[in-house]
């Protein structure tokens, strides 16, 4: 991979936003994509906010900060990311507007650039196999936040190509990430563990007599920074809820994988957590200032 | 106060540990070394002056209800026994005792002594008095005492060794080194520590006993051990106390096992 590389980000999504932040930190230009200009507005101050606190808490210098807001170029337009040579997408988890993307995407950049999807339930091998050239389709799984957790994993389908990996592994390291080459399975590894840790939370309640802050208190008091409900809190119920849904799906049904009613009703409450004003498993914390 | 410890390292010399701290008398005893004659005979004698009896042996629920019948037949009729609720909950260990009243479960996870704080549940059995000089018990050692419902497992062993379950059947599944799938639990969840690490520092047949004893009391098949758990136990690669389990300690540092 050449070091002028350019990176495209298609969707400025939390996500997209938070995946942006992190790659801008390789040092390579960066083009940040969305139909959605007032979402690309909004993704740039989310962003120049966050170095301005990485660097004022000492987890970049001041000079990584300033240099990682200078390597963006913002676009509506899609033509944009036509030189880049790697594309991540990070649009809506859907199979029908991730695969008419990546069509278009197919047609727009050059037959050598990695097309990756951000997609952490969705089959990359069937994302790739409409394109012309599925050898160069990947996946680059960012556990979220994305700007924060070093892991990416770098997902291989049955059709990519060797040289396409260790280009993404580079890349990833680019980032100042910790890549980990997996097959194309559902949950990889992280959502697989995660998976376990809520889950498991889940069905303890079922046994009766405990609370979710009891179950918290005793992880949290083994090591863990957010014990199983503050973590699906924080993460999104909704979220936690739909990633196991497609788990399950994908597995064909692998039992342990099943869905808690639990979490379906808190979200069909509204009570999603990550800061809405109804809660989560817990009451949401009052705002600053009120 | 005379307290009598059996049951496997990490758990029992670890427990030895904090009570000579406290200025107990302790007989320790680890479950290996009862199959000689003398020690089982060493270990009744102690049984019987003994004023807390503290079980952990959760490797299968035949070897503990072998070693808690022969503690509680031979305790005095004023001591309590205390019993690991890894491989069987509290309630099913009184049961198999002459005196259920006086049995009370407990449940912890290493590193001991840095957690701070103890899992109580007494059995359905458990009387009052007992229930309350265990709770004394577990406070005055200096453990924070949170008070759980009684069920195979409790509530931190449950979880971690289903953790430890799912990132075995991943790592095999995606041919990782344990290494790898630690490194990604840890920077890709913010997990504390590795669970195949974890795993070692448990013991392997732990694992595989408590997972057994949800497998029992829940019917549910996400508690099957992976089959590598058992071939490492087979083996006898049981982690950190063997030398050897998903990484070899032999050396100072861990290493990943070859295997």
């Amino acid at each position: 991979m050449p070091s002028a590389t350019m990176i495209a980000i298609v969707g400025a999504g939390e996500l997209g936003v938070e995946i942006a932040q992190a790659v801008a930190l390789g040092g390579w230009p960066v083009v940040l994509h969305d139909t959605d200009e007032s979402a690309l507005r909004r993704a740039v101050g989310r962003i120049s906010r966050r170095l301005e606190k990485a660097a004022r808490l000492g987890r970049l210098s001041a000079q990584e900060a300033r240099r990682a807001r200078r390597v963006f170029t913002l676009s509506s337009d899609l033509a944009a990311c036509a030189p880049a040579g790697l594309v991540i997408e990070a649009i809506q988890d859907r199979m029908g507007l991730k695969g008419a993307l990546f069509q278009a995407l197919d047609a727009l950049v050059s037959p050598d650039a990695i097309l990756a999807t951000s997609t952490n339930t969705l089959s990359v091998t069937r994302l790739a196999a409409p394109t012309r050239h599925p050898q160069r389709v990947i996946g680059l799984h960012f556990p979220r936040p994305a700007h924060v957790m070093r892991l990416v994993e770098v997902v291989r389908t049955p059709t990519t190509r060797q040289d396409i990996l260790d280009q993404a592994m580079l890349l990833v390291r680019g980032f100042a990430k910790t890549p980990l080459l997996v097959d194309d399975t559902p949950g990889l590894i992280v959502n697989r563990v995660a998976q376990a840790y809520f889950s498991e939370a889940l069905r303890l309640l079922d046994g009766g007599g405990l609370d979710e802050a009891t179950v918290d208190r005793l992880l949290e008091a083994a090591g863990f920074p957010m014990g199983p409900f503050r973590l699906m809190d924080f993460l999104g119920v909704d979220r936690v809820l739909e990633m196991t849904e497609s788990l399950y799906e994908a597995t064909f049904h692998v039992p342990r994988y099943r869905p808690q009613p639990r979490l379906q009703r808190l979200v069909e409450a509204g009570r999603i957590g990550r800061g809405n004003p109804l809660g989560g498993f817990f009451p949401a914390p009052p705002k600053d200032g009120s | 106060m005379r307290v009598l410890i059996v049951g496997e390292v990490p758990f029992v010399d670890t427990l030895a540990g904090l009570c000579l701290a406290k200025n107990h008398k302790v007989d320790l005893f680890v479950a290996d070394d009862l199959e000689g004659q003398e020690t089982l005979d060493k270990m009744v004698r102690a049984a019987s002056r003994c004023q807390i009896a503290i079980e952990s042996l959760n490797d299968s629920r035949e070897s503990k209800q072998w070693l808690v019948e022969g503690i509680e037949a031979n305790i005095s009729d004023e001591a309590i026994l205390l019993v690991s609720a890894l491989a069987a909950s509290a309630t099913e260990v009184a049961s198999w005792t002459e005196r259920p009243a006086r049995v009370a479960g407990y449940g912890l996870l290493p590193p001991i002594a840095v957690t701070g704080l103890v899992e109580f549940a007494p059995a359905l059995q458990t009387d009052f008095d007992t229930a309350a000089r265990a709770r004394r018990f577990w406070e005055e050692l200096g453990f924070s005492v949170v008070r759980v419902p009684d069920g195979t497992g409790l509530v931190r062993p449950r979880m971690v060794c289903g953790l430890i379950n799912e990132t075995v059947q991943t790592m095999t599944a995606h041919n990782l080194s344990a290494e790898a799938a630690d490194s990604a639990v840890q920077l890709g969840l913010n997990h504390p520590r590795g669970p195949l690490s974890w795993a070692d520092e448990i013991g392997l047949d732990v694992v595989v006993g408590t997972l057994e004893g949800l497998w029992r009391a829940w019917g549910d098949e996400r508690y099957h051990p992976a089959p590598l758990l058992r071939q490492k136990v087979y083996a006898g690669h049981l982690g950190r106390k063997a030398g050897r389990g998903f990484y070899d300690y032999d050396a100072n540092a861990p290493r990943s096992s070859a295997s």
